[in-house]
């Protein structure tokens, strides 16, 4: 009976979201209070029932209901509870549900927040998240019910079980994170829109969206890393990101984002770039259904989409009232639109604010591009052109090279105009950083691309850095503080500014990891129980190979100890060949995969993969990567998070 | 066993009702002023903030003088107005 209950939660959630729009408008057409407040009801009551229906589907994952198709499909007996958890999202309508979970706990936070501090914005601000509800519950009723029937004439036993590859810890962290991320974006759209449709498009949206924004963007970024993070240990490839299609889908609203959260300072400070804002913000959003789209859809292979559907069509339906609306407006409302003043100085902070959104977006459009040009290709000359890895090395390398200097100019530079003796002054020192690390790169040897990035490195640092001295030694000479109080009050103080410059540190060490792909070695041997093989500075001996079975896999465990050449043991790696659903009687349904192990230091990875195993012989078929500077990768994504929970940490009251 | 579900979406469906429609007869009509009092004050906080931070720009030499004495004005003119605006609510 609980999968009834489920399913009469979301009818009613979606009649509920029909009411709450229509009393919404009775309110604005009469501006009788108490329309509004029923509408406010009704927002809640549709967001209580979609959380209410996402834990009944969740009790039965854990209770292993197998009369529910989802349930059956995505976990057994033998999957542990965890993973039942997990399983939520792992298949199409689990995680459509858990789109529309997360849009109503943000929906929740946004109906409170303002619930005593009424603005002309809010009725439309609820109308369009209640608008997107409706979309996403009309998918969960109608197209994918979560509580949809196993379609069996008999008791089913057991279930399929889950994806081998989902059951990983990262993975079960990583998509919700990521669905923070794209899920958060509809607030700061639907303040966009309210804005347009109101025309109230000055500074008030900006101000009340700028947290929302950033707590979307740190989710995002961190869902990315975390996708990251989960590729590199999981796949068994030795990278972290492969310009795949839902890698770029999540990355794409990730560069808009990104270029929206600098472009509304120019707008808070100057009241420029108003229509720039409003197209980045409604980009964003569209972006992140798009995304949606690319994963749950099927039109596009990867390893990262575990769903294929006939949803296409109806994102795209969506994709394309999005669009319309939003041209719409931005056409009719372009007058009340144009900017206070106009940039007048190449040399200004502005000019820096406004190339870096030029280059976020070429990027964002040469990646666009790239991965939908393969469907592009299809469907007008009917074979299928792959767009690969080289393609975005390619053209991104470079951009993403301008964008780093671009990081390290942009803070140097003095709004309106920089004077000759500004330039010199705050240019000089991370010039001439830059220059030295050039020099020693040079003599190092170093002939490809880090030849550039790690002296763009070393300018950025320093010109971030420089700026923290400034701002210490203005606190130092007006408070006469000392310089530790100094400097932890120029943080607290201007924490949105600081901490975006701690942002921006996170990225320049991330940039140091992506740097040291170019230096990547592998190797692949066999190995005998008790054999050693020598690569790179490095001697790795078979010391055992122990089978183990486990409750949903049978593993093989290598023990594979590392030497350096001074004869001293570094480390003892533990990869595993798995084989999932190993008692299935059907040879078919049996999964192999592979289960890595790192060494990890702040130089360099040792990476170890388990291919095959031949255990009559003893023989362990290995594959070795070294892989220089991954570590920083990781490192300046804990940065990156800092910096932004810095940025969002509210200000004491009064201060 | 069986009753409880029946029961359970029948309240499911009363509360919801209610819980919705009820303002629409103990609700005031009249869209309260404290409300955007509330408003103004949040806006007043933000644009002192922006003044301090102007102070800063301008002393580690990242704003004109020019640039900040009109950015200050207009600043502080927005805060005037504010002001006013919050005395004549009260």
């Amino acid at each position: 009976m609980i999968p009834v209950l489920g399913s009469v939660s979301l009818s009613l959630a979606l009649g509920i979201s029909a009411v709450s729009i229509l009393l919404f408008s009775l309110f604005l057409r009469q501006q009788d209070y108490r329309y509004f407040l029923a509408g406010w009801r009704a927002s809640v009551a549709v967001s209580a029932l979609s959380i209410l229906a996402t834990f009944l589907l969740l009790n039965e994952l854990l209770a292993s209901n197998f009369d529910i198709s989802y349930v059956a499909h995505y976990t057994s007996l033998e999957t542990p509870t965890f993973y039942k958890f997990t399983a939520l999202w792992a298949g199409q309508s689990g995680s459509l549900l858990f789109w529309q979970f997360v849009l109503s706990v943000y929906a929740l936070i946004v109906l409170f927040q303002y619930k005593n501090s009424y603005t002309k914005l809010m009725p439309w601000v609820i109308m369009v998240v209640v608008f997107v509800q409706v979309f996403f519950l009309i998918l969960v009723n109608f197209v994918e019910n979560p509580f949809a029937p196993t379609e069996a004439d008999f008791v089913v036993a057991n279930g399929n079980g889950l994806n081998p590859l989902l059951q990983n810890l990262t993975m079960a962290i990583h998509p919700p994170t990521l669905y923070l991320g794209y899920v958060g974006f509809t607030i700061p759209f639907a303040f966009a829109i309210a804005a347009l449709i109101t025309k109230d498009t000055g500074s008030v949206w900006i101000r009340s969206i700028r947290r929302w924004t950033l707590i979307a963007w740190l989710f995002q970024s961190a869902g990315i890393i975390l996708g990251g993070w989960w590729a590199y240990q999981e796949l068994g490839w030795g990278g972290y990101w492969a310009w795949d299609p839902v890698e770029n889908a999540s990355f794409m609203p990730w560069l808009t984002g990104t270029a929206f959260l600098h472009s509304i300072i120019i707008q808070e400070k100057k009241g420029m770039l108003k229509t720039w804002n409003m197209i980045l913000i409604l980009l964003t959003f569209t972006l992140c259904i798009f995304g949606t789209f690319l994963t749950r859809s099927g039109v596009m292979s990867s390893v990262h989409s575990f769903a294929v559907s006939n949803l296409g069509p109806v994102f795209l339906g969506f994709i394309a009232l999005i669009l319309l609306v939003c041209i719409y407006l931005i056409v009719d409302r372009f007058p009340i639109l144009k900017s206070e003043k106009r940039i007048e100085s190449f040399t200004s902070r502005e000019s820096g604010f406004l190339f870096n959104n030029v280059i976020f977006v070429v990027i964002c459009f040469a990646v666009f591009w790239g991965t939908i040009f393969p469907v592009l290709s299809e469907a007008v000359r009917g074979e299928k052109i792959t767009v690969g890895a080289p393609f975005f090395n390619q053209v991104n390398v470079p951009i993403g090279l301008m964008l780093l200097f671009l990081t390290g100019v942009g803070p140097m530079l003095v709004w309106r105009r920089t004077s000759n003796e500004a330039f010199i002054r705050n240019f000089s020192l991370p010039t001439l950083t830059g220059l030295l690390v050039f020099i020693a790169c040079f003599f190092m040897g170093i002939r490809n691309a880090t030849l550039i990035s790690f002296p763009l490195v070393g300018f950025v640092m320093v010109a971030i850095l420089t700026e923290f001295q400034r701002g210490i030694k203005s606190r130092i000479t007006r408070f006469n503080e000392s310089f530790l109080n100094a400097l932890t009050t120029l943080i607290s103080k201007n924490r949105s500014r600081y901490g975006g410059y701690i942002v921006h540190i996170g990225i320049v060490l991330m940039f140091v990891g992506f740097s040291g792909k170019a230096f990547d070695q592998e190797s692949e041997f066999a190995l005998k129980q008790g054999d050693t093989q020598e690569f790179n500075g490095y001697k790795f001996e078979l010391v055992s190979i122990i089978p183990q079975e486990r409750p949903n896999h049978m593993a093989w465990i290598a023990g594979l100890n590392v030497w350096n050449m001074q004869h001293q043991l570094v480390t003892t790696l533990f990869p595993e060949k798995r084989v999932y659903f190993h008692r299935d009687p059907n040879p078919d349904k049996r999964q192999p995969h592979s289960e890595l192990d790192i060494y990890g230091t702040v130089n360099k990875d040792i990476y170890s993969i388990f291919s095959g195993v031949d255990m009559e012989q003893r023989i362990a078929y290995l594959k070795i990567m070294i892989n220089p500077l991954v570590w920083w990768v990781w490192f300046g994504g804990y940065i990156l998070v800092f910096g932004t929970v810095i940025s969002l940490w509210p200000a004491r009251e009064g201060s | 066993m069986n009753l409880i579900f029946p029961f359970a979406i029948i309240f499911l469906l009363g509360w919801s009702v209610w819980y919705i429609i009820s303002p629409l007869f103990d609700g005031t009509n009249t869209i309260p002023v404290q409300i955007s009092r509330d408003e103004l004050e949040r806006k007043k906080v933000v644009l002192m903030r922006q003044v301090k931070e102007l102070e800063m720009d301008h002393h580690i030499g990242n704003l004109s003088d020019e640039d900040f004495e009109s950015g200050r004005n207009s600043l502080k003119n927005e805060i005037s107005d504010i002001m006013a605006e919050l005395r004549n609510k009260s």
